[in-house]
């Protein structure tokens, strides 16, 4: 891998971030609406639902990170591809595993630094006090919800290069279907047993399972920190294999020379 | 001085490259069996109608496409082993884009950076070529904000950032005014000259090909139909060029007509095969008294090439 090659993609995507004002809205308005609205919420419910309510604070934070970190590396692929520069990139000598490192940096780095700002704002505006008590679970719980969502936005890139550019639109959809069998707000037990072997291969099951964990027993389980590394973890290394696959496919069928 | 050399090592060599699509469940060859090299320092011209297979084999050149069949080495390397190799190309397209967000100085800021360009080095050369080709006022403004012609200038920077030693160019002057594609073509010429580049180019504008490529190909559908120099490719389809003599005044009509002469108005017009025939035509006139005021030749072109051998194809 040239790592040259991997710092000029970044490079032009952090030009691309700061000169297009509606990716700064997505990075910062957004989330930090998302802290405001749950963080509120949770003060409402606090005489109610002290558990029920931090739980969905804590959840949104997650949700709103890990769909961040997915679609900022297929965002920006798309974004190649509507700007009609696809081609003019490809033609440098980039290899596909360059192509996809640049924007797996991109995201990371974004997306690290959006989480920071939410807990932040959580901590001291909202008095999330779990923040601090628990603070070295809620970094492991934010590298792994980054693992996972990049393990998944490899995955989207793939299916986008295999069907084409019509299928854009799962650079910001495909999240929610995840996130929602992820069982985010609920334990996973909510869904048939039939379902069960499908829940638990989502990549943030274990996660929001851990979540709610934590806000009950103000520390996480080992065990489930284990099922969503290996998650995680799964996911990329079913991904990037796939990914390679369908790239060499689309480079022989054309479907880059048209996505360009 | 710089002296432009073409010589005999091939920077380009493409044998045997055949690609199929499938469109609306129906395969079509978009190249069949094709076999071309370029030749370090030239400008060759791939020539062809639409669809004919002249930007699918540029996509291929450019290892943005994977052929079914045959092989492409650049500067004698495989670029689908050795994608390296490709930062010693660089592309022109008379549709260029890039990100609206981006400024010209991110853009080729960029190319500097992707071509592994040393950032004292990357500072050095755009200055020098954004002077050269009068945008360094421009660094600052937004990519799609510029003019078709400053646009083109921003793309032939971008192409020389890598000093490369092969361009390929899609269309270089498409869509441009008369007075900035000259100025392009002159640029192309230029760069041909002073850093002995390569250049490969597509074009529909025959007059531009003939007054650049040193030798051409004609691809029609997915095959290559005529290969070699202007001249050549010409001399094989034409044998007679058209002498077109102005006279003082018309007369003695059936004896131009018996000589296969075709008269129109104070012009009187033949088909010749060489110069000697002039000659011997002006010599002809002048003996039956004729007053020649005027002498002109009509050779054929590049244009007429194209249509006739398309008209060939067809038949």
């Amino acid at each position: 891998m040239k790592m040259y090659k991997v710092f000029a993609l970044v490079y032009l995507d952090f030009k691309i971030f700061a000169n297009a004002k509606g990716r700064l809205a997505e990075f910062l308005y957004f989330p930090i609406t998302t802290v405001i609205l749950w963080g509120l919420f949770s003060k409402f419910v606090e005489d109610m639902a002290l558990e029920a309510g931090l739980v969905v604070f804590v959840v949104n934070i997650f949700w709103t990170f890990a769909y961040l970190a997915q679609s900022t590396v297929n965002m920006q692929m798309n974004e190649d591809s509507w700007s009609g520069s696809m081609k003019q990139i490809m033609i440098t000598g980039l290899s596909e595993f360059e192509y996809l490192f640049a924007r797996i940096i991109s995201s990371a780095v974004v997306s690290l630094l959006v989480i920071s700002i939410m807990l932040a704002l959580a901590y001291y505006g909202f008095g999330l006090t779990l923040l601090t008590t628990n603070f070295s679970s809620i970094i492991a719980l934010s590298l792994i919800t980054l693992v996972g969502s990049i393990g998944l936005a490899i995955l989207v890139a793939a299916i986008i290069f295999m069907a084409g550019i019509e299928y854009a639109f799962l650079g910001w959809t495909a999240n929610q279907v995840f996130l929602l069998l992820s069982a985010p707000f609920y334990p996973s037990t909510i869904y048939p047993p039939v379902m069960q072997p499908l829940v638990w291969a989502m990549p943030f099951t274990a996660v929001f399972e851990n979540v709610r964990y934590m806000v009950a027993n103000n520390a996480i389980s080992g065990a489930l920190l284990s099922i969503s590394i290996i998650t995680a973890f799964a996911y990329v290394a079913f991904s990037l294999p796939i990914y390679y696959y369908v790239f060499k496919y689309a480079k022989k069928t054309g479907r880059i020379v048209r996505m360009s | 001085m710089t002296i432009m050399s073409v010589s005999n090592m091939n920077v380009i060599e493409i044998d045997g490259v055949s690609k199929k699509f499938k469109e609306q469940g129906r395969k079509f060859y978009a190249l069949r069996d094709v076999s071309l090299s370029v030749k370090e320092g030239e400008i060759f011209g791939l020539l062809g109608p639409n669809g004919s297979g002249k930007t699918t084999m540029l996509n291929i050149i450019m290892n943005i496409l994977d052929p079914d069949a045959g092989s492409v080495k650049i500067l004698g390397r495989d670029p689908r082993k050795d994608r390296i190799v490709m930062e010693s190309v660089n592309f022109v397209s008379g549709d260029a884009r890039f990100h609206w967000a981006l400024t010209v100085g991110n853009v080729l800021n960029f190319y500097g950076m992707i071509y592994n360009i040393e950032k004292k080095e990357r500072k050095k050369r755009l200055e020098e070529l954004t002077r050269a080709f009068g945008i360094e006022h421009l660094l600052n403004r937004r990519f799609y904000t510029l003019s078709t012609g400053e646009t083109m200038r921003t793309v032939l920077v971008k192409a020389l950032l890598n000093k490369p030693k092969i361009i390929l160019m899609d269309e270089p002057t498409l869509g441009l005014d008369p007075e900035i594609a000259m100025k392009v073509r002159k640029e192309i010429r230029r760069v041909n000259r002073k850093f002995n580049t390569t250049i490969l180019l597509t074009s529909h504008y025959m007059n531009e090909v003939e007054e650049l490529a040193d030798r051409i190909a004609f691809i029609n559908k997915g095959r290559i139909v005529d290969i070699g120099s202007i001249k050549d490719v010409k001399g094989k389809k034409f044998d007679t060029y058209e002498v077109i003599i102005s006279l003082a005044q018309i007369r003695d009509k059936p004896f131009l007509l018996k000589n296969g002469f075709r008269i129109k108005g104070n012009k009187i017009s033949k088909s010749v095969s060489n110069d000697r025939n002039i000659s011997e035509i002006l010599s002809l006139l002048e003996s039956r008294g004729f007053r020649v005021t005027y002498v002109e030749t009509r050779k054929p072109t590049l244009d007429d090439y194209f249509v006739k051998i398309l008209s060939e194809a067809k038949e």
